[in-house]
């Protein structure tokens, strides 16, 4: 393939992650930065850079006029938007089509489609992908919202249609706190979103959050990468991330994934997509939503695989076809990621700010560092607190788990405080290694405790 | 009034006009000293500026010199050494559909200009040298 020029409307260790595929795959990497960004890591190792706006977002990074501007002046063909930000923002798709570039990522049409969670229900159950009980289309108000409830039974999920990433979602146990939360998440839903439409869903107790990572050409046919199991979750944010689930058999996987690319195929679903499922006590998984975008978890998968999804997607927008078939996929051992955040654990993840005075990164046998962190990079109040993924991989879950622990020992960030304790608590908790858990496990801690007794 | 009034009032006008003077050319701190007589006046403006250590040098604000508003094109509505009045659109950048005017932050003569290219946000367009108007010199 000829060499093509990418721009990458994203910023930190996603940034850097997509220049790095565009440099082994022999393509050119244009950085769009904020004022605030323009001296840091990704900005400095892309082929060239263009600055777009102020530190704040809203007028860098989320400003599409400023981001296809900068594709035009840089004569981009293509631009990746990383995750977060504008990922998922069908309008951004569509103006960069419209502009005449190649957007890296699923249709506009399927990222509307997948964002407006009641109808992406209705047409992910409609193509065969077992949802959750709920609603079948959007409610608007509290007396549709109760006539469901006495269908689906107590206790649901209140979750906001256009939401997601831990807001605008609310668990209620009886018809009285219906009444009370709808309202409330609703009001919540509107501010967050600009939309006040909601669903239900039926909540199963105790769930395990297992994920598939597919990837369509967008005429019919999809692959995936297998699952991920991401459980560990703090107030619905997830914290750690493995592949293979610990817990699922190969029948349900090879089940699961059949079912999945099958439907999404129907929906000739195009490049990166990954759907989310809630799996109960008995093992049965409902789709809860698929995220049209790449995902801060998939080093994992391409651990185990070790395939670059990041090139995966790349390709398959630059060529309109994948570069790989399902039988060229397999996996091997097991991979942890964990997302480091400028955040102290012993004082309920407070966020932290600051500048990098001292840093060691942890290298040796199967481990990966993506972050865009060095000395002197400073962790601003405009931007998320992930500084960075550490990823261990081994031949099986135990020897992971102890050679992550063995990179926590050896990391050393010094200026503010970090996630990193909470981690090396988390790795040597019986539960944890014996991998029993889900989504509320971390619930029953009282962290700031454990985490200052270690 | 009283005169003592007046005269409060008077110097007030006149400090407040000083500071005024101040805030346009974006200066924190005043100093007048008049050796002979002995006499010395100090202004200070407390600044509402907050920006960042890694900021400097960019968007910080410099008497005359005019930073850009935004990524894109950027065409000229004036040539070197052409006079411009405060607050002038000066050139125009085309932010992919949209238009951004670039105002002249001071009256003044431009002595230095970016010539017509592709320009990044904070990049140094031009710098302009402050003059009452275009006739007095």
């Amino acid at each position: 393939m000829s060499s093509k020029k990418i721009l990458i409307a994203n910023r930190g260790e996603i940034a850097l992650r997509v220049i790095r595929a565009c440099r082994e795959l022999g393509h050119e990497s244009v950085m769009v930065c904020s004022e605030a960004d323009i001296n840091t890591l990704p900005a400095r190792v892309a082929d060239s850079k263009i600055c777009i706006g102020p530190a704040q977002v809203s007028g860098s990074y989320l400003d599409m006029e400023a981001i296809l501007a900068a594709a035009e002046i840089s004569g981009a063909d293509a631009i990746h938007p990383g995750y977060g930000l504008l990922s998922e923002n069908p309008d951004f798709a569509r103006a960069v089509a419209d502009a005449g570039f190649i957007f890296i990522g699923p249709r506009a049409e399927t990222i509307e489609l997948m964002g407006q969670k009641a109808e992406a229900r209705r047409q992910l159950k409609k193509a065969g992908i077992p949802v959750l009980p709920g609603s079948d289309g959007k409610l608007r108000d509290i007396q549709e919202a109760e006539k469901v409830a006495k269908d689906v039974g107590f206790p649901l999920m209140i979750k906001a249609a256009s939401g997601g990433g831990g807001r605008g979602i609310a668990r209620v146990n009886n018809i009285k706190e219906l009444r009370e939360q709808f309202p409330r998440v609703q009001a919540e839903s509107q501010a967050a979103f600009g939309s006040d439409w909601m669903y239900i869903e039926k909540f199963i107790p105790n769930p395990r959050h297992i994920e598939l990572q597919v990837m369509g050409d967008g005429h019919g046919n999809v692959i995936h990468f297998f699952e991920r199991e991401c459980s560990i979750q703090r107030r619905h944010q997830k914290l750690l991330e493995e592949a293979p689930s610990p817990v699922i058999t190969d029948d349900q996987r090879n089940s699961l994934a059949e079912r999945v690319t099958t439907a999404l195929g129907k929906l000739n679903y195009g490049n990166a997509g990954t759907v989310e499922f809630v799996m109960d006590a008995s093992g049965d998984a409902h789709v809860i939503e698929v995220n049209t975008r790449i995902q801060v978890e998939h080093p994992v998968s391409e651990m185990i695989t070790g395939r670059d999804l990041i090139a995966v997607q790349i390709q398959t927008a630059l060529t309109d076809s994948l570069p790989l078939t399902q039988e060229e996929i397999s996996y091997r051992g097991h991979a942890i990621e964990i997302r480091v955040c400028a955040e102290d654990p012993a004082s309920g993840f407070s966020p932290q700010q600051g500048t990098v005075e001292h840093l060691v990164f942890p290298s040796g046998p199967g481990v990966r560092v993506d972050s865009y962190l060095e000395s002197g990079t400073w962790i601003s109040p405009y931007y998320d607190s992930m500084i960075g993924k550490i990823i261990a991989w081994n031949s099986d879950r135990e020897s992971c788990m102890n050679r992550l622990q063995r990179a926590i020992s050896e990391t050393q960030i010094k200026g503010f405080k970090t996630t990193l304790p909470f981690f090396s608590w988390l790795l040597n908790n019986a539960d944890f290694r014996q991998a029993d858990f889900h989504t509320g496990f971390l619930d029953k801690f009282d962290l700031k405790k454990e985490i200052n007794k270690g | 009034m009283s005169r003592e009034q007046k005269l409060t009032s008077k110097i007030r006008t006149e400090l407040l006009t000083a500071l005024k003077f101040m805030n346009r050319f974006k200066l924190t701190e005043f100093e007048f000293e008049d050796k002979q007589k002995g006499e010395s006046l100090k202004l200070s403006r407390s600044s509402q500026d907050s920006s960042s250590p890694l900021l400097e040098g960019r968007s910080k604000e410099i008497p005359g010199v005019i930073f850009s508003p935004a990524v894109g094109r950027i065409s000229w509505k004036v040539k070197e050494n052409a006079f411009v009045e405060e607050d002038s659109t000066v050139a125009e950048i085309e932010k992919h559909q949209s238009i951004v005017e670039v105002k002249a932050p001071i009256s003044g003569t431009i002595t230095e200009l970016l010539p017509a290219a592709p320009v990044e946000f904070g990049e140094k367009l031009a710098v302009i040298e402050y003059r009452e108007s275009d006739k007095d010199e």
